[in-house]
């Protein structure tokens, strides 16, 4: 029998993540496009779920349900019983209003202080809404109370979201950083990643981190003629594993996450398009699940993926 | 060691569905079975049979459990896009209506596909506990009744069970063993734990205090056996993780005795890790105790520490026969 202490030279220590997001069955959306690749980078994920679905309603018909806010209180009750701390905790989907109320009250507000807690405020995409509009009055409310000061570390919206919690069109560079300097204006928030900027004249993509101390970094990436689902929950994941484990290196943080998930979009592109395909959204061939487990090589932490990034620093 | 081809588009993965149980903190059902199947370019949907916190061993949880028609809704979901499964794998089900509904989609999901491997871990107790409401043993032998499950892993407690035979000696366990095959025409059968002891076994006092996994397939008379470590600390979690590893390398290799013995010495090391990280954390050996939270926390195995093993397939055992 070969000796097992060698084993423990390669262990590689884990980190502890809650990660509020939503479940389905089939396909790779919020928790599930966020739990493989966190444990990949050795964090142990706690998932809460929001919803229990055989799939996501990209696929046009689903069955399942959505967890109740009862629920979701007393699965966090359950965890603090027995005395858990996180080192950071992720909130993406969450479906209702009352959920995020639930969720703000009784789960974030109990956390400890040194929790870094990413938010990701899903209502949209592409001048859609798809959540009620309680729900973006909430996050309105939650991301400018006082007490989120020293919470919520970073919120990352899409180009949609980012113009609903300001109420400012992006339509340019310009727009871009009134609506962030209004969003540092408005809410008790440190960090804003915009996730996903299109603008009509250009070829790329832009994702956008910035600062409440007035820098910006831009990240500009080639688009791929595809809509993907769960993309953005992939970028939540990954962003806060590399957010959290730079100290806060909000520039390289949003380097390595757009480079990882263009990959993986990459891949995803390559194995799942159907010929002809089947779907288009937006004009675009649509494709619902991310091929994450194929992408596994790609989803480690110390892989250096070697795309069309370019980092710009400026201030606002 | 097979190198890869120059792999720009990397393979596409197996489909598997994995209805278990979930936990949002710890290692046991779904989620010890979930990460180790996907470090091995298996695409996991996960159906999940209960939503708690933690598992019951704690002695504090909080949650819901799916009922069968909750679960039976998920399945139509999954069969409205088409779902098409290369593997299905079926663990702890907390009551009868709920395991019902799990075996009524399974049989029909089979049956219109007769190449998923189904391998069911029949998860009912241990050493003569049951941790489940009785009324699930007939609903597990009407599923197998069947004949349509390729793999099957109780322990030596829901071997007797399922079979209603008690195993107190070899023969008795040769007995079971054969009329498991006969009656529910289950291709593999490995059990990873007996409570048989080395003497019951007919072994000498030279393996006193040893723990025995035993393993047969239908085609073969053999019965063959390994000589594992044993780890004296509560562990849960361990025949998920455990079944999980089994249905890849089955899956793969189609060999039971290579795959059972891969399966079993990363078991070994998986527990070796878990422990001494628990030691080192807390400066002292623990056992941990049903009910007490503190040691529980320590002993959820370190799945997510242990992702570089689950590819390994170095064998540690050597199988023989009695």
């Amino acid at each position: 029998m070969r000796d097992k202490s060698q084993l423990l030279s390669q262990i590689h220590p884990a980190r502890d993540i809650l990660s509020i997001s939503s479940h389905v069955v089939h396909g790779k959306v919020g928790n599930d496009a966020i739990q493989f690749p966190l444990n990949t980078r050795h964090w142990n994920v706690d998932c809460i779920h929001t919803t229990n679905l055989s799939n996501h309603p990209g696929y046009k018909q689903f069955k399942g349900s959505k967890s109740s806010p009862a629920l979701i209180e007393s699965l966090f009750e359950g965890v603090r019983d027995i005395k858990l701390q996180y080192d950071a905790a992720i909130v993406g989907y969450v479906a209702s209003k009352d959920i995020l109320e639930t969720i703000y009250q009784k789960i974030l507000l109990q956390l400890a202080e040194d929790t870094i807690v990413v938010v990701d405020p899903i209502m949209g995409d592409n001048g859609r809404l798809y959540v009620e509009e309680a729900l973006v009055v909430l996050y309105k409310e939650i991301f400018s109370d006082e007490r989120c000061e020293n919470l919520i570390d970073l919120v990352t919206p899409n180009q949609f979201e980012m113009e609903m919690l300001t109420d400012i069109k992006i339509s340019d560079l310009d727009t871009l950083k009134d609506a962030i300097r209004l969003f540092f204006k408005l809410y008790k928030v440190k960090h804003v990643v915009v996730t996903s900027v299109n603008f009509e004249d250009s070829d790329g993509m832009l994702c956008i981190g910035a600062k409440s101390d007035g820098e910006m970094y831009t990240v500009s990436v080639p688009k791929i003629d595809a809509v993907f689902s769960g993309s953005g929950d992939l970028f939540l994941g990954i962003l806060t594993d590399r957010f959290v484990k730079s100290n806060g290196d909000l520039a390289g943080s949003l380097k390595h996450t757009v480079s990882v998930v263009h990959k993986v979009l990459e891949i995803t592109y390559e194995l799942g398009i159907d010929q002809p395909p089947k779907r288009y959204v937006d004009g675009k061939p649509y494709v619902p699940a991310l091929r994450l487990v194929e992408s596994r090589r790609f989803l480690q932490e110390d892989y250096i993926v070697k795309c069309g990034v370019t980092t710009d620093t400026t201030f606002l | 060691m097979t190198r890869s081809r120059n792999p720009v588009i990397p393979k596409r993965a197996k489909k598997v569905l994995s209805i278990q149980s979930h936990v949002v903190h710890g290692y046991v059902g779904n989620k010890a079975a979930t990460f180790p199947l996907q470090t091995l370019n298996w695409d996991v949907d996960v159906l999940n049979s209960v939503n708690f916190s933690n598992h019951t061993g704690y002695g504090s949880w909080k949650g819901h459990s799916c009922t069968g028609i909750e679960i039976e809704q998920l399945f139509e979901g999954l069969e409205g896009i088409n779902m098409h499964y290369d593997a299905i794998l079926t663990g702890y089900t907390h009551g009868a209506s709920a395991l019902k509904s799990v075996g009524s989609k399974c049989i029909a999901m089979k049956k219109n596909q007769p190449n998923i491997v189904w391998l069911l871990d029949p998860v009912m107790g241990d050493e003569g506990q049951l941790y489940v409401s009785k009324e699930v043993i007939p609903v597990y032998r009407e599923i197998l009744s069947h004949r349509l499950v390729d793999i099957i892993t109780p322990n030596q407690f829901e071997l007797e069970l399922l079979l209603n035979i008690k195993i107190t000696d070899l023969n008795s366990l040769r007995s079971a063993v054969k009329l498991l095959h006969l009656e529910f025409a289950v291709k593999y059968l490995v059990v990873s734990s007996l409570t048989l002891t080395a003497e019951a076994l007919g072994l000498d006092s030279s393996h006193n205090g040893k723990m025995y996994s035993c393993i047969s397939s239908m085609d073969s008379d053999k019965l063959l056996f390994f000589e594992i470590d044993r780890y004296d600390s509560y562990f849960t979690g361990v025949g998920d993780l455990f079944s999980a590893l089994l249905l890849d390398r089955l899956y793969k290799s189609g060999d039971v005795v290579d795959s059972t013995n891969q399966v079993l010495s990363i078991m070994s090391r998986v527990l070796y890790v878990t422990r001494e990280i628990c030691v080192k954390d807390l400066g002292k050996e623990v056992n941990a105790k049903i009910g007490d939270f503190k040691t529980m926390k320590e002993c959820e195995l370190r799945i997510v520490e242990c992702a570089d093993l689950y590819a390994q397939q170095d064998c540690d055992y050597a199988p023989f026969e009695l």
